[in-house]
C-alpha cells in the first residue's frame, strides 16, 4: 500500500468513523478531539505497522491527546 | 505479459526441454501421464516458488534422478525480456535480455527477498496468481469447501487489506489493555467505595436522635434543676474566682485610683530620674571643683605661712628669686593671699554645701528608680488582672443570662436548691445514670465524627478516581469505536475494490448466456458468489458442476481484470467432466479470452483440440 492509498484509506477511516460517532448512541459522547486521536493513532500505526506499534503507545496516544 | 517459453532442467518428468508459447490460446495436448499438468506446474512453481497443487512439499515435483531441479519461464513485460528460473534448492535467479545477452539482474535464496522482488517488480504473489490466473484440477470444489475464514484471509490478502488487520490486531491489543485498565481502577474505586460508603453515617444519626432524645428527657424529667443547680455552682465559683481578682487588683492599686493613675505616676518618676541623672553629672562636676578650690586655699596658706615667717624673721629676701624686698610689700602680699584664701575657703565651703545637697537629691533618685521598678510591675500585673476580670465578667454574664432565661435570679441561693435536690436520692441516681448514657453517647459521637473525617478525605481521593476511571472509560470507548471503524472501513474498501468485480462478473456470465438475468453479490459469502436469478436466491452449491465450472472461471477472469491481470490465463483442463455441448461452451468462452489475453490451456480431449484449431499446438507423449 502507497502514500496515496494510505490517505485514501486514511480518509475511508475518517469518514467511517464521523458516520459511526454520529449514528451509533453510544459513541455520542466523543467529540473532535476523541476523533482526532483516533484518526491519528490509525494513520500512525498504518504508516509504522504492526510490529514497530505497541498496544500501549495507541492506549498513550489516545490518552494523552485527549488530557492535553 | 507475455509468457514466451518454458525451460525446464530435471523438473517433474522431463530432463531438460524447452516449450515455445505463443501469443493467444496454447494448447498443450496429450494423454494422461505425458506430463501436461507438470508444465502448468512448472509456470506456477516459477513465479511463485510452490508448487500448484497445495500440501505438495516443493522437492517432491523435481526429479528423482537429480539433486535439484530447476523451471525457468521466458516472457516480455513492457517490451522488455526477462528469464526466471527457479530451483527446488530454493536458488532463483532473473536474467533480462540487453543486447542479444541474458544479463543477471538479480540471484537470490532467500525466499521472502525474491517473493518481495517479484511482487514489486511485476505484481506476482501465490494467492493472486493462483486465485486469477491459474485453474488448476479440481480446484473450483476446494474452493467452495473453503471455510468462509479462509476464503476471507484470502480476499483480505488479494484486496491489499491485510495491513488493516494488522492495524485492527494492534487496536484490539490497546482496547485489550484499555479494559485492563478500567477493570485495575474499578477495582480501586469499589475499595475506596467500600470504605468511603461511610458506615457510620447511619449510627451518627441513630446516636445524634438518641442524644437529643436523652437531653430532652434529662431535661424535662429534672425540671432542668439539675442544669440549673449546675450553672449555679459554676457562677458561684465565677462569682469568687471574680471577687479574688478584684482584690487583688485593689491591693495593687494600694491608693492609686486607677491603672492610668499609676501609669501617669510612672511617666512623672522617669521624668524625675532623667533630672536626677543631669543632677549627678553637675555633682560630679562640682567635686572636681571642690577639689580644685581645696588645692588652691591649701597653696596659698602655706604661701601665707612662709610670708609670715620672713615678716617674724626680718628676712627681707625674696624665697624665690632672693631679691631683698620691703617689709610693707611682704605684709601687703601677705594680706592679699590671705584675702584670697578667703574668698576661696568661702566658696569652697558653698561648693561643699551645694555637693552635700546634691548627694542628698542622688539618693532620693535611687529610690525613685526602685519606687518606678515597683510601678512598673504593679501596672503589668493590673494589666493581667484587667484581662482576667473582663474574661470572668463575660463568663458570669453568660452564666446569668443562661439562668435568666431559665427564669432564675442571679441571687438565688443555691443551696437551698442543692438541699431540694439531696431530698430527691432515687430521682437523682436516675438522673446520673442518664447523665453517665449522654456522657457515653457524646464520647462515641465525637469519635464517630473524627472517623467520619477520615471517610471524607476517601471521598475525596474517591472522586479523584473516579475521574480517572471517567478517563479510562472514555479511551477504551475511543479504542472500541477506533476497531469499530476499521471494521467498516474494511467492508468499504471491499465493497469499492469488489464491486466492479462483480459488475464484470455480471458481463461475462451474461456473454456466456450462463443463466437468466443474474445478480451477483461477492462480499455477502467472503469472494463466493451469491446468486440472484431472475429475482430468486440461488444456492451456488446447486448449480450443476458445469454451471459452477464457467461461473467460477468468469469469477476469475473479472476479479483478474479488476486486480491487474498478468496478461495471461493458465487452464488445467478446464472441459473435464463436461459434456459435448458445454465443451463447447467452454471452447467458445476460451477463444473469447483469448481476444484479450494469452491463454494456455491442457487437455487430452480431441473436441477441445478440433474446437481450438489455430492454436499453438504443443503435443505431449506419454513416457515409455
Amino acid at each position: 500500500m502507497d502514500t496515496v492509498l494510505d490517505k485514501e484509506t486514511r480518509d475511508i477511516y475518517e469518514e467511517e468513523i464521523k458516520t459511526l460517532i454520529q449514528n451509533d448512541p453510544k459513541y455520542i459522547t466523543l467529540g473532535p478531539d476523541e476523533l482526532e486521536s483516533i484518526v491519528k493513532a490509525f494513520e500512525f500505526t498504518l504508516t509504522n505497522g504492526r510490529d514497530k506499534v505497541r498496544a500501549q503507545m495507541l492506549y498513550d496516544l489516545i490518552q494523552e491527546k485527549r488530557e492535553n | 505479459m507475455r509468457l514466451e517459453r518454458i525451460r525446464l532442467k530435471t523438473f517433474g518428468c522431463f530432463q531438460q526441454q524447452d516449450f515455445e508459447l505463443s501469443e493467444g490460446i496454447n494448447l498443450i495436448f496429450g494423454p494422461n501421464f505425458s506430463g501436461k499438468s507438470t508444465l502448468v506446474n512448472a509456470i506456477f512453481f516459477t513465479l511463485t516458488g510452490k508448487p500448484i497443487v497445495p500440501r505438495v512439499d516443493a522437492s517432491a515435483i523435481k526429479s528423482a534422478k537429480s539433486y535439484s531441479g530447476t523451471a525457468g519461464l521466458q516472457f516480455v513485460e513492457d517490451g522488455e525480456s526477462y528469464l526466471l528460473f527457479r530451483g527446488t534448492g530454493k536458488r532463483f535467479q532473473l536474467r533480462q535480455k540487453k543486447d542479444d545477452e541474458w544479463q543477471i539482474v538479480f540471484d537470490e535464496t532467500r525466499i521472502t527477498v525474491v517473493e518481495a522482488t517479484l511482487k514489486e517488480r511485476f505484481g506476482f504473489s501465490h494467492d493472486r496468481l493462483a486465485l486469477t490466473t491459474f485453474l488448476r484440477e479440481g480446484e473450483i470444489f476446494e474452493f467452495l469447501a473453503r471455510q468462509p475464514a479462509t476464503r476471507r484471509d484470502i480476499l483480505y490478502a488479494l484486496l491489499g487489506i491485510d495491513r488493516m488487520i494488522e492495524v485492527r490486531e494492534r487496536f484490539i491489543d490497546a482496547r485489550r489493555l484499555a479494559k485492563r485498565e478500567s477493570k485495575r481502577i474499578q477495582s480501586h474505586q469499589n475499595s475506596l467505595r467500600f470504605n468511603a460508603q461511610n458506615p457510620h453515617k447511619n449510627e451518627i444519626e441513630k446516636i445524634e436522635s438518641e442524644l437529643q432524645k436523652l437531653e430532652k428527657e434529662y431535661s424535662r424529667d429534672s425540671g432542668d434543676a439539675e442544669l440549673i443547680a449546675e450553672w449555679m455552682k459554676n457562677r458561684q465559683q465565677i462569682q469568687k474566682q471574680l471577687d479574688t481578682l478584684t482584690k487583688e487588683q485593689t491591693q495593687t492599686l494600694s491608693g492609686f485610683q486607677d491603672i492610668t493613675h499609676i501609669r501617669e505616676m510612672v511617666s512623672t518618676i522617669e521624668t524625675a530620674i532623667k533630672e536626677e541623672a543631669k543632677l549627678e553629672a553637675e555633682r560630679d562636676e562640682l567635686i572636681k571643683t571642690i577639689g580644685s578650690i581645696d588645692s588652691q586655699v591649701i597653696a596659698l596658706t602655706n604661701v601665707c605661712d612662709s610670708l609670715r615667717a620672713l615678716i617674724e624673721n626680718d628676712d627681707r629676701h625674696c624665697p624665690t628669686c632672693h631679691q631683698k624686698v620691703e617689709r610693707e610689700i611682704l605684709i601687703k602680699i601677705v594680706e592679699e593671699k590671705e584675702t584670697e584664701k578667703s574668698q576661696l575657703s568661702s566658696e569652697l565651703e558653698a561648693s561643699k554645701k551645694t555637693l552635700t545637697e546634691k548627694t542628698d537629691n542622688l539618693q532620693s533618685r535611687q529610690e525613685l528608680e526602685q519606687r518606678l521598678q515597683d510601678l512598673n510591675a504593679r501596672v503589668t500585673r493590673l494589666e493581667q488582672l484587667e484581662g482576667d476580670i473582663e474574661k470572668t465578667q463575660n463568663e458570669l454574664t453568660d452564666i446569668t443570662t443562661r439562668l435568666s432565661e431559665k427564669g432564675v435570679d442571679s441571687n438565688t441561693d443555691i443551696s437551698n436548691e442543692s438541699t431540694d435536690k439531696d431530698t430527691e436520692s432515687s430521682e437523682t441516681l436516675d438522673k446520673s445514670q442518664l447523665k453517665v448514657r449522654i456522657d457515653s453517647l457524646r464520647e462515641k459521637l465525637e469519635k464517630l465524627k473524627q472517623d467520619e473525617a477520615v471517610q471524607l478525605d476517601r471521598l475525596n481521593q474517591l472522586q479523584k478516581v473516579n475521574l480517572e476511571a471517567e478517563q479510562i472509560d472514555k479511551t477504551t470507548l475511543c479504542l472500541e469505536l477506533a476497531c469499530a471503524g476499521i471494521d467498516k472501513t474494511i467492508d468499504t474498501l471491499q465493497r469499492q475494490i469488489l464491486k466492479p468485480v462483480e459488475t464484470e462478473l455480471q458481463r461475462w456470465v451474461e456473454q456466456m448466456e450462463l443463466f437468466g438475468k443474474t445478480h451477483i453479490d461477492l462480499q455477502r459469502h467472503h469472494l463466493l458468489p451469491s446468486l440472484n436469478i431472475d429475482g430468486e436466491d440461488r444456492s451456488l452449491m446447486l448449480l450443476s458442476g458445469s454451471e459452477k465450472m464457467f461461473l467460477y472461471l468468469c469469477f476469475k477472469v473479472a476479479l483478474a481484470k479488476v486486480l491487474g491481470n498478468t496478461g495471461f490465463f493458465v487452464f488445467d483442463d478446464p472441459t473435464l467432466h463436461l459434456d459435448d455441448e458445454r465443451k463447447a461452451l467452454m471452447v467458445d468462452f476460451i477463444r473469447q479470452l483469448a481476444e484479450e489475453y494469452q491463454v494456455i490451456v491442457t487437455s487430452y480431449d480431441d473436441d477441445v483440440r478440433n474446437g481450438l484449431e489455430g492454436a499453438n499446438l504443443i503435443e505431449m507423449q506419454r513416457e515409455q
